[in-house]
């Protein structure tokens, strides 16, 4: 039986490009979507792929400490959306607010849309920017990088929710961590990066939780 | 024995001790003032690389701690910036003498003094710029509580310090290419043009400062100036590390042209912006930004003086914001700091009242007070080089200062009947506005009791910038 390492490897080295078309898609979910824990299982799904992707340019068992960093930050981010999503229902919020069939999405959908573009195209140029910087590098893993550093930022932008905010923020870190890697692979810096991570995640965790729950016509307190 | 992690180690362990005592907040603060005396004794007198008697038994003081191929190193030049931080966080942890310091503030500020710590110990140097994402994700514990349940400053520095960070971690791979090729200058343009970027952002440069007045409003008086006194300064210091370190750097003119400009439009927008201010935490968060602009200003100026006065005017403020966040938290009460909320308040609470408004003067540079003394010697020194960025220098004290005197009249209103509850103030409280704002005017007579100390902190880089 292959160890979860090798597995990581394997996967790795058979899916660069759909992880690159996953990633694509999450980050997609992060700017379109509002309801918290829609949002982060996307973020959940994101650092598997972000995983495969740091195959790539780290040794396997690296790469597969990095997914684990990610999807601790993600499990961490739902507690927190699972808590604050009861204590909504109790002071009256309906279900489901923020999801893909909510009126208030929908109605800022066009913007969204439009704005993803834009950063898709940034992100562009960016791999432009990147790709001779670090020439033994594959061109998916940098359009992965470059994709989620610009999202991440226009994600950032859009909200003033601590998780989705965080969601943002680590999308950005995780970015920033594929290219930071390929050129700085020294284990000091992969620990402190993962402690980076997971620290952002229970700091907006910690934010999103003492924050006041919202009045029953939805205004925050 | 390493020195660089018993200083890092030592202050977790008082942390995690104080956490334990969390019912009696008076001894957690008391606690946590007498770890950061003994640390700053220390600083200043633990020998280095030498053998100790510790205990009956020798023990050999290692200057260097390693982890993981990293190197976490105490050089002697360290010294007084590790005894800055130290002696900075002592009148914050006084504030909570009375008992007033309830929740995680004393812990968590415990547990930020290693991160600071480390951004001076850590090699290669640019890596400071991790401890520093770790410091700003812990300093969300001590901006929201349960009774300060606002979000967006905290939320705003963790976002402008993530964004600061990469900058800075790819400057230093620039720099590392530099070394190892022959378009070395090319690589060492992008690694300064990436610092600058990195430190405008962690400077909290124009539109990057909004977070130091959003925690002013939001956050706990003690816990907000507590991060103004401590952040930026750590900010700084690393640069000025950099700067040491780096030979290139120093000849580096757009880094210098950064701060003037950066200094320049904390100025000019944070002095307007001041004026029209009416809670006295978001005012407070405006005055500490000015102070900040002159300081970038300072260090602009690419001088040893100019760099001295920069120094100086970082430490002199520490007292001035303690002393404000001792009288603004006892007034607040927990609750907000706007003109409404304040009105009449001095009557019931005269030594809150005195001790807010002498931090909140000096931070707006009024004469006498220590805010003035070392801001007239960067006044001075900018008006031979700009006139006019002196002018705006004096009209953002200005603004500041209207709009204390706007909440000095709200305050001192006649009581209305019924007279509005107010919690009784303690004899603990009384002695520390005294002391404090009695500290606050007698280093305005008398700066040299401090300014000796600050310039020691950028000796080393004074050196070879004169």
């Amino acid at each position: 039986m292959p160890t979860f390492a090798e597995l990581v490897a394997q996967l790795g080295t058979l899916a660069i490009v759909p992880a690159l078309a996953g990633v694509g898609l999450t980050l997609i979910t992060l700017v379109l979507l509002d309801e918290r824990r829609l949002v982060i299982g996307a973020f959940a799904i994101q650092s598997v792929f972000v995983g495969l992707l740091f195959t790539r340019v780290l040794a396997a068992q690296l790469a597969g400490i990095k997914m684990l960093v990610g999807l601790l930050a993600a499990l961490v981010l739902y507690t927190t959306a699972h808590q604050c999503a009861l204590l909504d229902l109790a002071a009256g919020e309906q279900v489901g607010a923020g999801g893909w069939r909510d009126t208030g999405v929908l109605r800022r959908l066009p913007f969204r849309v439009f704005a993803a573009i834009l950063a898709m195209v940034l992100g562009a140029q960016l791999y432009g920017r990147m790709a001779p910087a670090v020439p033994g590098i594959e061109a998916p893993v940098l359009q992965a990088a470059a994709l989620l550093v610009c999202i991440g930022l226009l994600s950032v932008g859009l909200t003033s929710e601590p998780l989705k905010t965080g969601c943002g923020l680590l999308s950005i870190l995780q970015g920033f961590g594929i290219f930071y890697a390929a050129v700085e692979p020294a284990l000091a810096v992969i620990w402190m990066m993962a402690a980076v991570d997971l620290a952002v995640a229970v700091a907006v965790s910690y934010l999103a939780r003492i924050q006041p729950p919202p009045e029953p016509d939805g205004s925050l307190a | 024995m390493s020195v660089p992690l018993l200083f890092m180690a030592a202050p977790v362990a008082a942390a995690a001790l104080c956490a334990l005592l969390y019912r009696w907040s008076w001894l957690q603060s008391m606690l946590a003032c007498l770890t950061v005396l003994l640390l700053a004794l220390l600083a200043l007198q633990i020998p280095l690389d030498e053998l100790a008697v510790v205990g009956g038994s020798d023990v050999r003081l290692s200057a260097t701690f390693n982890i993981f191929g990293r190197a976490f190193v105490f050089a002697v030049e360290d010294r007084p910036v590790l005894i800055f931080y130290f002696v900075a966080a002592l009148p914050f942890f006084m504030c909570g003498l009375d008992g007033r310091l309830r929740g995680s503030f004393v812990p968590a500020a415990l547990l930020l003094l290693p991160l600071l710590a480390a951004t001076i110990f850590v090699q290669p140097l640019l890596f400071a710029a991790l401890f520093l994402e770790l410091s700003a994700a812990l300093a969300v514990l001590l901006l929201a509580d349960g009774a300060h349940r606002a979000t967006r400053g905290a939320l705003r520095l963790l976002v402008t310090v993530t964004l600061g960070v990469p900058f800075i971690l790819l400057a230093g791979w620039q720099l590392e290419l530099a070394g190892s090729g022959p378009e070395s200058t090319q690589y060492l343009t992008q690694a300064g043009w990436a610092l600058c970027a990195g430190f405008a952002i962690l400077l909290a440069a124009v539109p990057f400062h909004s977070w130091m007045p959003a925690v002013g409003q939001e956050a706990p008086a003690v816990a907000a100036a507590f991060l103004w006194a401590l952040f930026p300064a750590a900010v700084l210091l690393f640069l000025f590390d950099a700067l040491a370190q780096f030979d290139w750097l120093r000849s580096t003119a757009l880094l210098f042209v950064m701060l003037r400009v950066a200094g320049t439009g904390l100025i000019v927008v944070c002095g307007a912006l001041a004026f029209g201010q009416r809670n006295w935490g978001r005012l407070a968060g405006y005055a500490v930004l000015v102070e900040w602009g002159a300081i970038l200003l300072a260090v602009g100026m690419r001088t040893p003086v100019a760099l001295g006065a920069a120094a100086a005017l970082l430490v002199m403020r520490v007292p001035a914001l303690a002393v404000w966040a001792a009288g603004a938290g006892a007034l607040a009460g927990g609750g907000a700091t706007d003109e409404d909320s304040l009105r009449s308040r001095a009557h019931a609470q005269p030594f809150a009242t005195l001790a807010a408004l002498a931090g909140g003067l000096s931070l707006a540079g009024l004469p006498l007070t220590a805010g003035f003394a070392v801001r007239w010697t960067v006044l001075r020194m900018v008006a031979v080089q700009e006139f006019w960025l002196a002018a705006a220098l004096v009209f953002a004290g200005l603004g500041v200062l209207v709009a204390h005197v706007r909440l000095l009249r709200a305050l001192f209103e006649a009581a209305p009947q019924p007279p509005p509850e107010t919690e009784p103030e303690t004899a603990v409280l009384a002695g520390l506005a005294l002391l404090g704002a009695g500290a606050v005017l007698g280093l305005g007579f008398n700066p040299q009791w401090l300014v000796p100390a600050a310039t020691r902190m950028v000796e080393a880089l004074a050196g070879k910038l004169g």
